[in-house]
């Protein structure tokens, strides 16, 4: 396998929490989906330098939008997942699965 | 100059123009909600945490250019000690510590400069982690150093001028970085390539 494809567990919130935000994903929209969705506050810089590693390694594209006066006159970027990191999220969701496969952790069975 | 151009100046000294322009964008916007000290707050942490990501992206690269700065500044270090050592009758107390602070500061300046034009992309990541380590190192000496020795002998200037190097080498990695985001030459790194499009467009 692919390390690009070994996702760690922020990037993997980062790229869900693109995928919901469809067309509007950002930097201030990713880090509202995680601190609301996840309960995740992400400081802005972990987010900026981990949108980078992403989109180094493939999973995510980006583009800059029109600027906005709100901004300060500065474009957004924009960001969307690749179809690469559609395929790294859907390596780690079955490799999750097939661990917690047989596993009751709610019911607290293997506390 | 507004707050959002002062902290998009700074971020952009560690990534591209583009995106240190849609940072300073995303910090604005949500500056609404949290105030003016946790925008200039973020601003820093975001600074430094792209000036980490910088260093352990490419960590040989980075001490590499470091270790070459360190180099290169042996020649205006023994140049500003030689003038203030070899011509003490040419040069009284006044005029000697000038010079050594103009052999000193003035080659710091050039060296951070071509630290960032030899290499565009972790140029100024060198440059600012040459500045923390000598702070440290001359700290660090001058803590440990016999008081007597060090505060009461002619030695002090040398150690105030040395001081105050980091800052010139930072300013000249800066000043370079920036003509480079203005100018042609960020083609030469993928990493600091303008996007294409509306962030090229006239701001308000």
């Amino acid at each position: 396998m692919s390390s690009a494809l070994n996702l760690g567990e922020f990037e993997q919130l980062i790229l869900l929490a693109i995928l919901r935000r469809r067309d509007d994903a950002y930097g201030v929209t990713i880090r509202a989906e995680l601190a609301d969705r996840a309960g995740r506050q992400v400081a802005p810089g972990a987010l900026y330098t981990a949108l980078d590693r992403l989109e180094t390694k493939g999973l995510i594209t980006s583009r800059m939008s029109d600027p906005t006066p709100q901004r300060g006159g500065r474009a957004k970027r924009h960001v969307t997942v690749t179809a690469a990191g559609m395929k790294a999220l859907t390596r780690a969701r079955q490799m999750y699965e097939r661990l917690l496969d047989g596993l009751d952790l709610l019911r607290g069975a293997h506390v | 100059m507004c707050d959002t151009d002062r902290a998009e100046r700074l971020l952009s000294l560690f990534t591209s123009s583009d995106r240190a322009a849609a940072i300073a964008g995303d910090l604005t916007e949500e500056r609404e909600h949290q105030g003016g000290a946790w925008f200039w707050l973020h601003v820093v942490r975001t600074a430094l945490a792209l000036w980490r990501s910088a260093v352990t992206d490419a960590p040989l690269g980075v001490i590499a250019l470091a270790v070459m700065g360190c180099a290169l500044f042996t020649g205006p270090a023994f140049g500003g000690a030689a003038a203030v050592n070899l011509f003490p009758q040419s040069l009284g107390p006044p005029a000697s510590w000038v010079t050594l602070a103009c052999f000193w500061w003035g080659g710091a300046f050039c060296i951070g400069a071509s630290l960032v034009a030899l290499a565009p992309r972790y140029g100024m990541a060198a440059c600012a982690t040459l500045a923390v380590a000598g702070e440290a190192l001359l700290i660090a000496f001058g803590a440990t150093a016999p008081w007597h020795g060090l505060w009461v002998s002619e030695f002090l200037p040398f150690y105030v001028t040395g001081l105050v190097v980091a800052a010139p080498v930072v300013a000249g990695g800066a000043i370079a970085r920036r003509g480079m985001n203005a100018g042609a030459i960020l083609t030469l790194e993928p990493g600091l390539e303008p996007a294409p499009g509306p962030a090229l467009r006239p701001r308000r």
